[in-house]
């Protein structure tokens, strides 16, 4: 830890999932250094698969909220009424809490937010390349930490595109060629809530010794 | 069946499975269309009726027949001896849910006509002989109840 880059190590350990932002405005300039981060992004064979859209325009913003809240909640309701989430916050005892989840996740207000941010990043890949989806990931994470950096808040999305339904009809309101492909919607604002960093699983379940299975960190 | 026609099953079930080893449990919301421009092409404006849809469908020899009841939140359907069981079977060979039913998402295109959301499909009970059909008709909290 002693040679890491120090600012750079808080950056990704602060950046958040942030689902509330304040009506300030993103610079031009700020805005500028997110998409140059994604240029800078690796990608297969060099190819920069990668096109996007910026939205700013507030009924642009609202329709992407719209398919977004759609999307997220024909997918929780479906896991409520399967009784899969159910099963899935079983661990959770307190009732008014899970009661509470249960709500929030049905009513799609997890991907609904995206008309409050600042603005809206459309990420799209081009489909006649090799590596796309990892291609346009890398960049996602440069504009996710970059903006991080410049302490604005931002969230990754892809709940408002992964159902073909919902893809078409962003593509189609989005002008988004055929042979392009909507990965995922990242909203970036000034961030309005302050965020505990949220669970991650010991490096000895995650990381393992030459074959799969043997923990490579004893802790 | 004839060997073409369980050459046909068994390559849509390990095209289904080779989609799903690649992008996983996600893979199911790349195929809710999967069906969908046929019966459009097949039955124009008609494949929106799902009373239509189901008659026409069992008519042709897809299945042997259908029952469903529905609700507020929920569309359910058990659907008998229906012809693409082959590759329902592949998925139930290793354990796992099919990928899509493009008899489900036909109804599906049919409910979003005709309540303006897109249904989830959930997942299918497997039975002998029938597979029962379920799908949330809508986003909305209101399930969870007061």
């Amino acid at each position: 830890m002693a040679e890491i880059n120090k600012e750079f190590w808080q950056v990704v350990l602060d950046r958040r999932s942030i689902r509330k932002y304040t009506n300030e405005q993103v610079s031009e300039e700020d805005i500028r250094l997110i998409m140059e981060s994604a240029r800078q992004a690796p990608s297969g064979e060099n190819a920069q698969p990668w096109r996007f859209i910026i939205v700013k325009d507030q009924a642009s913003k609202d329709f992407l909220s719209v398919v977004g809240k759609g999307g997220s909640g024909r997918r929780f309701t479906g896991e409520y009424l399967s009784k899969h989430m159910q099963t899935r916050f079983e661990t959770l005892e307190d009732e008014d809490k899970k009661r509470a989840a249960f709500k929030k996740l049905t009513s799609g207000s997890v991907s609904a937010f995206v008309n409050q941010a600042a603005f809206d990043i459309l990420v799209l890949g081009k489909k006649e390349v090799w590596d796309a989806p990892f291609d346009t990931s890398a960049a996602i994470e440069n504009i996710l930490l970059t903006a991080a950096s410049l302490g604005l808040g931002a969230c990754w999305l892809v709940a408002p595109c992964i159902d073909i339904r919902d893809e078409l009809k962003m593509k189609e309101y989005f002008k988004v060629p055929e042979d392009y492909k909507l990965y995922a919607i990242i909203a970036v604002g000034v961030p309005g809530e302050t965020k505990n960093p949220r669970p991650r699983l010991p490096l000895n379940e995650l990381v393992f010794k030459e074959t799969f299975g043997e923990a490579y960190y004893e802790e | 069946m004839s060997d073409i026609g369980k050459l046909k099953d068994q390559l849509l079930y390990e095209v289904q499975k080779a989609f799903y080893d690649e992008r996983g449990k996600g893979a199911r919301y790349r195929l809710t269309l999967v069906g969908v421009e046929y019966i459009m092409s097949e039955l124009g404006d008609r494949a929106y009726d799902k009373t239509v849809l189901m008659q026409w469908m069992k008519e042709k020899g897809f299945f042997e027949d259908i029952e469903y009841t529905e609700d507020e939140f929920v569309f359910k359907a058990k659907v008998k001896n229906c012809s693409l069981m082959g590759i329902r079977e592949g998925f139930n060979s290793k354990g796992m849910q099919p990928l899509s039913c493009p008899i489900g998402n036909m109804i599906m295109n049919a409910l979003e006509h005709e309540n303006g959301f897109a249904p989830e499909l959930m997942p299918i009970d497997m039975g002998a002989g029938y597979c029962g059909l379920s799908c949330a008709k809508a986003g909305t909290s209101d399930v969870v109840g007061d």
